[in-house]
């Protein structure tokens, strides 16, 4: 399996509060993977333990082969090369498009961080944006200049927070047969979480409940 | 068929004269100034003027640099990672705030002085006599050392409010794009948090300007000094209003640069869900550096004045003339409740109307009220006097006709100082009742109206019981900011009238270091409940 947690517990308040227990899940190399369930279930907490943005109290993260997570070993957000897509998509609203897709890349050779650029807003279609400013851009717009930050790195798992919350519903419909045929071509491993059953049903390859 | 009547009422008016009442000694000051300089005049501008005004500058850009560097690494490091007593320094880092900077500088200039507590430390245990030059702290480099120190909390407040809030899915963004904590302090914390670092220092700019006490204490000439030494030194009120004018100059040019430092953008996310942010373990040498940075800020910015303060107050307790002491801290409390009423009354009608209403009108009341509190005080001492002296020559006939045998009747009261206070303090009353009507809106207050009440009755039935924390809010930012403020007093105060702050001072000025020690702490202690009170409220309210 390309991606396992093994009973993850997660709780806040010092213990008082268990939102995740002896939660465990693997998922496959390319695999799309939604998780619905009710608010407080546990879904946003799950895929931040993933993300490294939260601890787990007991259980393990391993991501191919490496352990990401466990009670002797904490790899560090910013090393475990994982894409998340934001519920409120985070852009820096003091950088354009196409210095919000460069922020994860900077490392990258001049040319090939042009390259890769070029490649990602062609991918998501919005090479025209690329000047504008978060402000100046519409809320499907916004969506796919987070994908394109997100996916830009090459992560090794994308992790989407309700993707579609913030959307008309008109073009939650359009978005998603895009955005699963784009997720595909690449080979992505995603977990996608949502509260709508709908949505969990049309991305995913395989749906996974919390209650 | 009910016939009804009506006509049709301009609710603008009011709240223009309102706030126009209170803005009167700004315009005093604007208007009074006649065409011919005096001597005296004359002799400062060419001879010292050039001085206060390079020390005035140089003081408020230096320690409002200072504050900004360390408010905004306090904030940085208690809301981003774990060190040892990290949680401690978290709320206790706001406390400096209760220590006026004058009693912070006797303080200091009392520890480092030939019998203070270092010099004396040295010589017994070292053996040696450290340097006079060494230890010399008060000169422009001291008085920006404790400015800094003492007014950081105003920007650290701002700030951790500002990272603990929208700035944190920014932030955990840049983690997971593969950026360290270093390299997005300089990319993502550092850009967004600018607006916020120079809200903060733009307020310690001002309470700099506004200072008179550490200033005089450590014999600095600046533009705040020079008003009083023009006004009570030469009795030139002329003069000393002209430097009052060039005050109010400078002011309004630090507004601006404030203004075009914000920047237009203001970075805010409205985020649907928020998460605390996870705090990083701090592990080595970063661990004790962030641990001795957050100690060294605490130890001088607040615990080495207040122990010091105690120290000196358990020497001079048996001679506190305890009459004399309960006078004082009556007449504060006078002063300070009594001019709370009237900000409270005056502010929360303000606040009601620029929360409720659009137009032009709303938004003059809103940045209106902020003047004042930018103004220094010795400044708005100045408009106030030549304000009522002219009221009372304009009812020197009354007075006559009344057979009263003084003619400054108003100018010589204690009404005098309450209103001087109440137009320095409106912005404190009015930010808490906005920021209520704000959050709560105007659907209570419309449905009472629906309900049959008139405006006045929805107002004291549905408005005044559901702004109670602000109220409260409102009172101990208040009550706090009276009970610390020098120059107003020392300038407005009848003959004889002492309160806590007058008195700390007077003993001060006098070296009584000693006795200037219980009035300091008291107000000391009043200000730290009151600030930990308020932080209660706000963390309740989060």
């Amino acid at each position: 399996m390309y991606l396992n947690l093994k009973d993850i517990r997660f709780s806040y308040d010092n213990g008082q509060n268990v939102v995740l227990n002896n939660f465990s899940v693997s998922i496959d190399e390319g695999e799309i993977v939604s998780v619905v369930g009710n608010s407080g279930s546990g879904k946003s907490t799950l895929l931040r333990i993933i993300s490294g943005l939260e601890d787990r109290s007991t259980g393990q993260v391993e991501l191919d082969g490496d352990v990401l997570q466990s009670s002797k070993v904490f790899v560090q957000p910013e090393k475990r090369k994982i894409g998340f897509v934001f519920q409120d998509y985070a852009l820096y609203p003091f950088l354009n498009v196409r210095q919000n897709i460069e922020f994860g890349i900077k490392k990258l050779p001049p040319k090939e961080r042009k390259r890769r650029i070029e490649e990602t807003l062609s991918l998501v279609k919005i090479n025209e944006l690329e000047k504008r400013f978060p402000h100046e851009l519409s809320g499907g717009q916004m969506q796919r200049v987070a994908l394109a930050r997100a996916l830009a790195p090459k992560p090794r798992v994308l992790l989407m927070d309700e993707p579609f919350s913030n959307l008309d519903t008109e073009l939650v419909g359009e978005l998603r047969l895009e955005l699963r045929s784009l997720l595909k071509k690449e080979g992505m491993t995603v977990i996608l979480v949502t509260h709508n059953q709908d949505d969990a049903g049309f991305m995913a390859d395989r749906i996974i409940q919390m209650t | 068929m009910t016939e009804l009547s009506g006509r049709r009422k301009n609710h603008n008016i009011l709240p223009l004269i309102t706030l126009a009442l209170f803005l009167l000694p700004i315009f005093t000051i604007i208007f009074s100034m006649d065409a011919s300089g005096s001597e005296n005049w004359i002799f400062f501008k060419n001879h010292l003027l050039p001085e206060s005004f390079y020390n005035t500058i140089y003081l408020t850009l230096m320690a409002s640099a200072l504050a900004g560097l360390l408010g905004f690494l306090s904030a940085y490091l208690v809301n981003f990672f774990e060190y040892p007593l990290s949680r401690f320094f978290k709320w206790s880092f706001v406390l400096p705030m209760a220590v006026p900077p004058y009693i912070a500088g006797y303080v200091y200039a009392g520890l480092l002085g030939y019998t203070g507590n270092i010099q004396i430390l040295a010589r017994q245990i070292l053996g040696y006599s450290i340097p006079y030059q060494y230890l010399e702290i008060m000169n422009l480099n001291g008085a920006v050392l404790i400015y800094g120190f003492m007014l950081y909390p105003y920007v650290y407040l701002i700030v951790r409010s500002y990272l603990n809030g929208s700035a944190t899915q920014w932030v955990e963004s840049s983690r997971v794009l593969g950026l360290g904590m270093g390299e997005t302090l300089r990319r993502v914390i550092l850009p967004l948090s600018r607006p916020s670092i120079v809200m903060g220092t733009g307020m310690v700019m001002m309470e700099v300007i506004s200072d008179y006490g550490l200033v005089k204490y450590f014999g600095i000439r600046t533009l705040g000094t020079d008003i009083f030494s023009l006004w009570f030194g030469s009795g030139d009120l002329s003069a000393a209003t002209r430097v009052s004018l060039i005050l109010l100059v400078l002011v309004i040019a630090l507004l601006l640069l404030d203004t075009i430092l914000k920047g237009k953008k203001k970075y805010h996310l409205n985020v649907s869900k928020s998460n605390p942010i996870r705090k990083m373990k701090l592990e080595g040498m970063a661990k004790w550096s962030a641990f001795a940075f957050s100690l060294v800020v605490m130890l001088i910015g607040f615990i080495i004045p207040v122990a010091q303060l105690v120290e000196w107050g358990i020497k001079s307790i048996e001679r506190v003339n305890l009459s004399a002491l309960s006078q004082m801290i009556m007449n504060t409390f006078k002063a300070s409740i009594i001019s709370l009423v009237i900000i409270v009354l005056v502010t929360f009608f303000l606040a009601r109307y620029s929360a409720r209403e659009k137009g032009v009108v709303a938004r003059i009341v809103d940045q209106g009220v902020k003047v004042g509190y930018s103004i220094p005080g010795a400044v708005i001492g100045v408009g106030v006097m030549i304000l009522f002296i002219g009221l009372d020559r304009s009812l020197a006939p009354l007075y006559q006709w009344l057979s009263l045998n003084k003619s400054l009747v108003i100018s010589s009261s204690l009404f005098v100082l309450y209103f001087a206070y109440a137009s320095r303090f409106l912005l404190l009353g009015y930010n808490s009742f906005y920021s209520g009507f704000m959050k709560h809106g105007s659907g209570y207050f419309d449905s009472a109206r629906t309900l049959g009440m008139s405006r006045f009755k929805a107002s004291f039935k549905v408005d005044v019981p559901m702004q109670r924390m602000a109220f409260v809010s409102a009172s101990i930012l208040i009550v706090i900011d009276i009970m610390k403020e020098l120059p107003l007093t020392l300038m407005l105060r009848p003959f004889n009238y002492e309160t806590l702050a007058t008195k700390t001072f007077e003993y001060a000025n006098d070296e009584r270091l000693q006795e200037a020690a219980v009035p300091a702490l008291i107000i000391l202690s009043i200000s730290v409940v009151g600030i930990l009170v308020l932080s209660s409220i706000q963390k309740r309210r989060k």
